[in-house]
């Protein structure tokens, strides 16, 4: 059983401002939701892999390997700004 | 139907190509017949009165200077305001996408079938971010059933089902995550497709829940809905989901020797009122489907499609609840914020269970080639029902109208509602599932094409 304390410690780490009202009322929403998996529950499928789509989608990304660049121009050239041999980014830290 | 106009997009682009009529003249006949029945249908949100005018004149043009036209040239068509079109904002049926800016480019679906010639005549209503099966929306208002107001066309594409019934456009477009689009299509009679998943491009449309949604079309007949799926399919840069598998080559003779048909059992044939039931055993009757196939553990589908529905929607959404939480529409906002709750633990079993129900169902496919069920266990409730007996026992009518749709959508299968004419006068429809093994669209198309033509399925209220 899920109860009203719970839920309001989850909104708050989701950051939805919800009144006590809501609360309970998603209580009662999040039990139900819990009963469905509980029904998942009864099936073994620990061994089985997640899927994260309705019909596995191969990678559309090409395999991520490590290898020399042939040529370190074009790779500074890449950059929205350079400067000489260096890459410029937005500056992140004060001044002091 | 509008006046006039032939009730199909194939006989209208016919009419325009051999000189019975203009595009010119279907567009302003369709804009006109919008904006008498349109007020009592609220089907449309977005009226493109000007753009589609220009786009009329231009096929009347190339018609004029001997140009080649696409299949579909001259046909009006409409879309559910979650697709974008270039120059209109997309609304996902909420109020807080009102601020956003509007679209720079159409869909990729949209772009299509302008490619084929059809010209967008505007944008349809729908359940907020497609969170719904009724088309009760706060801020547009109640979609309601064109054969009998008092009751709900069903949703979340209520609009794009609806015009297409009351014969305001011949073609419309939807999208379906648990039952968005056969849902509808079986409440207002009409046919509906829900592709493979991944089979058309969903660049451009405004996702719910993106491990499981899918973009289909509306129609009033076979063919139409032929044109239509064939004019958007193939691969799309725009989209990495969109397969690069080849196209489907669809058989339209009526002819369905050596598809072995099997009728779903189980999970599909309890639940169902008795009109639903007659209705589905004069398909099962015409397709002389003698065999029967048990989809293991359905509910527990349901169960898990729902897991992984709320929780993708509600993260999908999480910044615009935390920021604007008081305008989502009352009928989603709870479902949402509740979705958001959901611990990663319960999404992840979801997933599991997905690749076991999968890998059951695909074996399935090995014995048979064509599973027949219902679409809706009821036809269409009234707009303030809130349960219905079926079997002796009380039951949630919204959640229930998913019963037999949510398990095949969960595992990508691609689906067509056909709609089984009915017996009497003034009955309302009814909508039975064709469904077949990943990417063999083509022989949901053989088999309604063959219902079509013994007269079983038809569009409501056509002739």
């Amino acid at each position: 059983m899920i109860d009203r304390e719970q839920v309001h410690h989850v909104a708050n780490l989701s950051r939805l401002a919800l009144t006590e009202t809501e609360e309970t009322e998603l209580t009662g929403q999040l039990n139900s939701i819990l009963d469905y998996f509980e029904q998942l529950s009864e099936l073994d499928t620990e061994g089985v892999e997640p899927t994260t789509r309705a019909i596995d989608v191969s990678n559309v990304a090409r395999k991520d390997e490590l290898k020399p660049a042939p040529n370190r121009e074009e790779i500074l050239d890449c950059a929205p700004e350079r400067d000489g041999d260096f890459v410029r980014v937005p500056q992140i830290m004060g001044d002091s | 139907m509008t006046p006039n106009l032939p009730g199909t997009a194939t006989d209208i682009a016919a009419a325009i190509r051999n000189g019975t009529t203009t595009a010119k003249a279907v567009v302003q006949a369709t804009l006109d017949d919008i904006h008498q029945r349109d007020p009592q249908l609220n089907c449309f949100t977005t009226i493109l009165a000007d753009s589609s005018l220009a786009a009329a004149d231009e096929v009347d043009r190339q018609l004029a200077e001997g140009q080649p036209l696409g299949p579909l040239a001259g046909v009006p068509f409409a879309v559910k305001n979650l697709y974008d079109i270039a120059g209109t904002t997309t609304l996902a049926g909420s109020k807080i996408n009102r601020d956003h800016p509007p679209a720079t480019q159409d869909a990729t679906a949209v772009a299509r079938l302008k490619a084929a010639g059809a010209i967008c005549i505007g944008a349809l209503n729908m359940d907020e971010y497609a969170y719904g099966f009724v088309t009760i929306n706060e801020h547009y208002g109640t979609t309601p059933n064109p054969h009998d107001p008092s009751r709900i066309s069903g949703g979340s594409s209520g609009g794009s089902a609806a015009a297409v019934a009351a014969g305001l456009v011949p073609l419309t477009l939807g999208s379906d995550t648990n039952g968005s689009i056969r849902v509808p299509a079986a409440l207002c009679g009409c046919y509906g497709l829900k592709p493979t998943y991944g089979r058309l491009s969903r660049a451009g449309a405004y996702l719910f829940s993106s491990s499981l949604d899918h973009v289909g079309p509306f129609a009033r007949s076979v063919q139409d809905l032929a044109l239509a799926f064939e004019a958007m399919q193939g691969p799309d840069d725009r989209d990495p989901i969109c397969t690069n598998r080849p196209l489907a080559n669809l058989d339209l003779s009526g002819n369905l020797e050596g598809i072995r048909v099997a009728v779903a059992t189980g999970h599909f044939a309890k639940g169902m009122t008795p009109a639903v039931a007659q209705a589905f055993e004069q398909v099962t009757t015409a397709l002389n489907a003698i065999r029967t196939v048990t989809l293991p553990e359905s509910d527990r589908a349901r169960a898990a499609a729902y897991l992984i529905t709320a929780s993708e929607g509600s993260q999908l959404h999480l910044q615009r609840m935390q920021a604007r939480l008081q305008h989502f529409d009352e009928a989603t906002r709870d479902r949402f914020v509740a979705g958001a709750l959901i611990p990663s633990a319960w999404y992840l079993k979801a997933q599991r269970f997905r690749r076991w129900y999968r890998d059951q169902v695909r074996e399935l496919f090995k014995t048979v080639d064509l599973i027949l069920a219902p679409t809706t266990p009821c036809q269409a409730p009234a707009l303030d029902q809130t349960t219905m007996d079926i079997d002796g026992e009380s039951v949630l009518v919204r959640p229930h109208l998913g019963l037999y749709t949510q398990p095949l959508s969960f595992i990508g299968l691609p689906v067509i509602s056909v709609p089984v004419r009915p017996n009497h006068p003034g009955e309302l429809p009814v909508g039975v599932q064709l469904i077949a093994r990943p990417y063999d669209e083509a022989t949901l198309f053989r088999a309604a094409a063959v219902l079509e033509k013994t007269g079983i399925v038809q569009a409501y209220g056509g002739s």
